[in-house]
């Protein structure tokens, strides 16, 4: 395993003595696309900020390719991106480019690149004020992408994008991740389940949980019973791999395949037990189900 | 790092449409100022007598004006600079980026300043344009704009940093507005301070600190207070932007030093300057003559101002401060013009000049450069405990040590007052004058002078001594000898002047004089003068000497030759000649490299002790002294000129004041910010 792009022990901040984060600690390495979850004021957004420099830390330790500084190995990509409307496309991303340390060489040869990444070539003489907000996120992903960062930090990229942008996004950040560390903030479960390898859920300025989506990713169904027994019970059920309660009353069923005869044979497994079958529905995305347990136990 | 982010930012401010409207409003404030003081110079020239300038007149308070449009309309072009950024989110592009807080806050502020000196460039024009009509004073022209740009530059670094402790432009535009205000007004408080407060007010002032680069004087503590100021506010404006990811306490010893150092050099820099005057002709600078002169003083010269105009008293000031810098011990002190009468200070004074016993009071503002008068007035001053007042005795004079009415014993007493020795002297032992005598006073001789005297005077006169000859109606044998040695004659009877007994004057032979003729003695004496018992006098024409009447009779008076106490009236077919005369005459001429002066006045009573406190000949005779008295005084050579003294209209130039600078270029910025506006739109 390769050494953390990223380190974070202990990090705590505090907004007026409100506490905003507490004891975060987590890693992060290259090749890793890391989705961050959490209400609105979890923490997400000062996590990336902390992250990016534009907090000062106030306790813990951030550490960047195991060193203490940032090197400017990383981009911030915030939400909305911070652009300058009266200037045009490509006068930003030099600029950019420039305030990435790139020499003015490498600054056109990085805005060549990217304008035609990111499919801006047409915007690029276009004054940024009034380009959509799809436009505007890829400018603004032009820019951090511009000197091939190591650690990509991408606050809420995909809000306000349309289901096709949406798509070519996640492509795009699935792409990304397999050079770079890319840290993820978003609302949107299902697009952390499709772009991440891992989610860090955040609930109150608290790491709630560190999920490894891949295994998210397996089909599942949500069983509510009158009788519930033992999730030991439960994972003898034909095609179950694992069993878990989400929120009291209805139990998470992890299948080994996606199979559509499964459902009916635990529905019939589960009456010939009697336990009393109360629902019996598709599972949708784990992670969601995760999520909310997860939230429900911390105001628990 | 720092000139990407700055060519980046000033790419910003030229496409802005705010950035052309706000030019094209400084500009037009500007070109109609600029085309008030031209059109006002142009009326005035001819009459300023060498004193107008171009560069007094339009350059500088062109530049001041310019300075306050910098004041009023910077706020609206920096208060977005780094709180706008804040506002719309975008300031974590920057502070995310390898540019650290100092790059980015000098980037913006390089292109901040290049625009503004861009700008001052334009509204430089219309000074230099006036070159088409005449020499322009370059060293102060270019000493104005120096100064002004340091001057941008220190309001710029303040209205930064004020937008980098603030999230909205107008309240960062506020913020920089109040903290410049004070800065502004603080030069108000120089107008009333004493001692430290002045010290502070002056180090502080924003508008102070560019005056003298406006006259074409640079003083190392102008730039070093814009300089300061400029890193003071750059360090503020860093801190501002530093505090987002900085914890404060890495800040604040940062700024303390900051604050300290600006507090700590300031003053320093204000105590320990260097000044050059780079005015043409040096015009601010004291001549090596009255450097010399101001050296060899002995005893510390003081004025006293007595105007309480606050303007009036830092005019002043500012005019003293060469002499200052000359001469550390030489005093100024304000009271209120209420003390004036306590301290006896002439009619139409304002200010008294002393050194050791001596006072001379002289009016303000100067009539004449400051340098002149006072350099005039200290010699003067240096020259009364070596050189004697000497009041010629023997002869049957008016006695100087006297009591009598007849007598000039209080005239004595003033000028003895004014630190001058006064001896009285007979002649018939004598071979000359004493060598110290600065002036020699013949008052009324009842008899005739023996020729021994005479030769005495003679021998004086063309050694060329100061004369004041004081004439009685009644001749006195062998006086024509003296008066032809004057080029002067008297004319047979006494003045008879009827106006003067229909104003109150106690006999028709009091002789009233409205005013006196136009001459350096006499200028800004406007009071009534009563001459009783006068003698008309009349030139002789090749006497070498240059002659000037000083005082007419009425034109209704006469010369009369019968009695004066039983209705006398204007009898011609007795020969008795009509007004109007000439009471006094002036006498000037070249010798031995100086100018000799004499007055001599058909009338010795006007100082008399009967007659010296009516209307102004007290005034008048204190007047001749001193005039007579400073005849060494005049610095060889002619008076420093000034080089932008006139202004020829021509079309170009009534073209650029009245349509391109008021009009056109305002215009073309309004166009231009437009444009940029409705490109934005589209």
């Amino acid at each position: 395993m390769n050494a953390p792009i990223l380190s974070i022990q202990g990090l705590t901040h505090r907004y007026a003595g409100t506490p905003a984060l507490e004891g975060i600690a987590f890693a992060l390495r290259s090749g890793e696309v890391v989705g961050l979850l959490g209400e609105n004021g979890a923490g997400k957004s000062s996590l990336l900020r902390l992250v990016a420099g534009l907090l000062p830390v106030q306790a813990g330790r951030l550490r960047f390719a195991g060193q203490d500084q940032r090197r400017g190995e990383l981009a911030y990509l915030a939400d909305p991106p911070a652009l300058h409307d009266d200037v045009r496309v490509a006068d930003f991303l030099a600029l950019s480019a420039r305030l990435m340390g790139l020499s003015p060489s490498a600054a056109r040869r990085g805005v060549a690149r990217e304008l035609e990444r990111l499919d801006l070539g047409e915007l690029r003489g276009r004054l940024i004020g009034p380009l959509s907000k799809g436009q505007r996120q890829r400018v603004g992903l032009a820019a951090a992408l511009l000197a091939e960062p190591a650690l990509l930090l991408l606050d809420e990229p995909s809000s306000g994008l349309d289901p096709v942008q949406q798509a070519r996004f996640r492509a795009l950040v699935r792409e990304l991740g397999r050079e770079r560390a890319v840290l993820l903030s978003s609302h949107q479960l299902e697009e952390v389940q499709a772009c991440a390898d891992r989610a860090l859920i955040l609930h109150e300025g608290r790491l709630r949980a560190d999920l490894d989506l891949s295994c998210l990713r397996q089909p599942s169904l949500i069983l509510r019973l009158r009788d519930a027994p033992a999730f030991e019970l439960l994972r003898e059920l034909p095609g179950v791999v694992d069993a878990a309660g989400l929120d009291g009353e209805r139990i998470l069923l992890s299948l080994e395949r996606r199979d559509e005869s499964i459902a009916p044979a635990i529905a019939r497994e589960v009456v010939l037990r009697g336990w009393g079958l109360l629902e019996l529905t598709p599972g949708g995305s784990l992670l969601a189900s995760r999520f909310f347990a997860i939230l429900q136990e911390g105001r628990a | 790092m720092i000139l990407s982010i700055a060519r980046y930012e000033l790419l910003r401010l030229l496409r802005s449409p705010a950035a052309w409207g706000i030019a094209a409003v400084m500009s037009l404030v500007a070109g109609l100022f600029f085309r008030a003081y031209v059109l006002a110079f142009l009326e005035t020239q001819a009459g300023a007598e060498g004193q107008a300038s171009l560069g007094a007149q339009i350059v500088a308070p062109y530049v001041g004006v310019l300075s306050l449009l910098l004041l009023l309309f910077l706020p609206l072009l920096a208060m977005a600079s780094l709180a706008g950024e804040r506002r719309a989110g975008s300031l974590s592009l920057w502070l995310a980026s390898r540019a650290g807080a100092a790059a980015i806050v000098l980037g913006k502020y390089l292109a901040l300043l290049a625009w503004t000196w861009g700008l001052l460039f334009v509204l430089a024009l219309p000074a230099l344009s006036l070159r088409l009509g005449g020499p322009l004073d370059a060293g102060q022209c270019l000493a104005a704009f120096g100064g002004l740009a340091l001057f941008a530059a220190a309001v710029l670094a303040v209205l930064l940093a004020a937008s980098a402790w603030c999230s909205q432009p107008a309240v960062a535009a506020g913020l920089g507005l109040g903290l410049l205000l004070p800065l502004w007004l603080v030069e108000s408080a120089t107008l009333h301070a004493r001692g430290l407060s002045l010290f502070a007010a002056e180090t502080m002032s924003l508008l102070g600190h560019l005056r003298r680069p406006r006259e074409g004087l640079i003083d190392s503590a102008d730039p070093a207070y814009y300089l300061l100021l400029t890193f003071l506010g750059l360090a503020f404006a860093l801190a501002g932007l530093a505090r987002e990811h900085q914890p404060w306490r890495r800040l604040w010893p940062r700024l303390a030093l900051a604050a300290l150092s600006f507090l700590l050099l300031l003053p320093a820099s204000q105590l320990w300057r260097l000044r050059t005057d780079v005015s043409a002709n040096g015009w601010h600078s004291l001549s090596a003559g009255t450097r010399e002169l101001l050296s060899s003083l002995k005893g510390a010269p003081a004025l006293r101002f007595y105007l309480s105009d606050g303007e009036l008293r830092q005019d002043l000031r500012r005019q003293l401060a060469p002499f200052q810098a000359a001469r550390p011990d030489f005093a100024l002190d304000f009271v209120e013009a209420a003390q004036a009468e306590a301290d006896g200070l002439a009619k139409g004074a304002a200010l008294r000049l002393s050194l050791g016993q001596g006072v001379v009071d002289l009016p303000y503002p100067f009539r004449g450069r400051a340098e002149d008068v006072l350099a005039q007035a200290l010699r003067r001053l240096a020259r009364r405990g070596q050189r004697w007042v000497v009041f010629v005795e023997g002869h049957g004079e008016r006695d100087a040590f006297g009591g009598l009415p007849r007598d000039l014993g209080q005239f004595r007493s003033r000028l003895e007052q004014q630190g001058l020795t006064v001896v009285a002297q007979g002649l018939s032992r004598l071979q000359t004058l004493p060598d110290n005598t600065g002036l020699a006073i013949l008052a009324s001789p009842a008899s005739r002078l023996p020729e021994h005297d005479r030769e005495v005077l003679r021998r004086y006169l063309r050694a060329g001594g100061a004369l004041l000859y004081l004439l009685d109606p009644e001749p006195v044998p062998a006086e024509h000898e003296l008066l032809a040695e004057l080029g002067l004659s008297r004319l047979a009877g006494t003045i008879l002047d009827p106006a003067g007994s229909r104003r109150g004057t106690p006999h028709p032979a009091v002789a009233l004089v409205e005013r006196a003729e136009a001459h350096a003695l006499s200028e800004g004496l406007n009071n009534l003068l009563a001459l009783p018992w006068a003698a008309a006098l009349e030139t002789r024409p090749d006497a070498g000497w240059k002659a000037a009447p000083l005082l007419r009779s009425d034109k209704d008076s006469w010369l009369e030759l019968g009695d004066l106490d039983h209705g006398p009236r204007f009898e011609p077919e007795l020969g008795e000649a009509a007004g109007p005369f000439s009471l006094a005459w002036t006498l000037e001429r070249p010798l031995g490299g100086k100018t000799q002066r004499a007055l001599v006045v058909g009338d010795g009573n006007f100082l008399s002790d009967g007659a010296l406190g009516n209307y102004g000949n007290a005034e008048l005779g204190l007047r001749a002294v001193d005039w007579l008295l400073a005849e060494a005084s005049t610095p060889a050579g002619s008076p420093r000129q000034r080089v932008d003294a006139s202004l020829q209209p021509s079309a170009a130039l009534d073209f650029l004041r009245d349509w391109a600078f008021p009009w056109l270029f305002p215009g073309l910025s309004l166009s231009l910010a437009i444009g940029l506006a409705l490109w934005r739109r589209r």
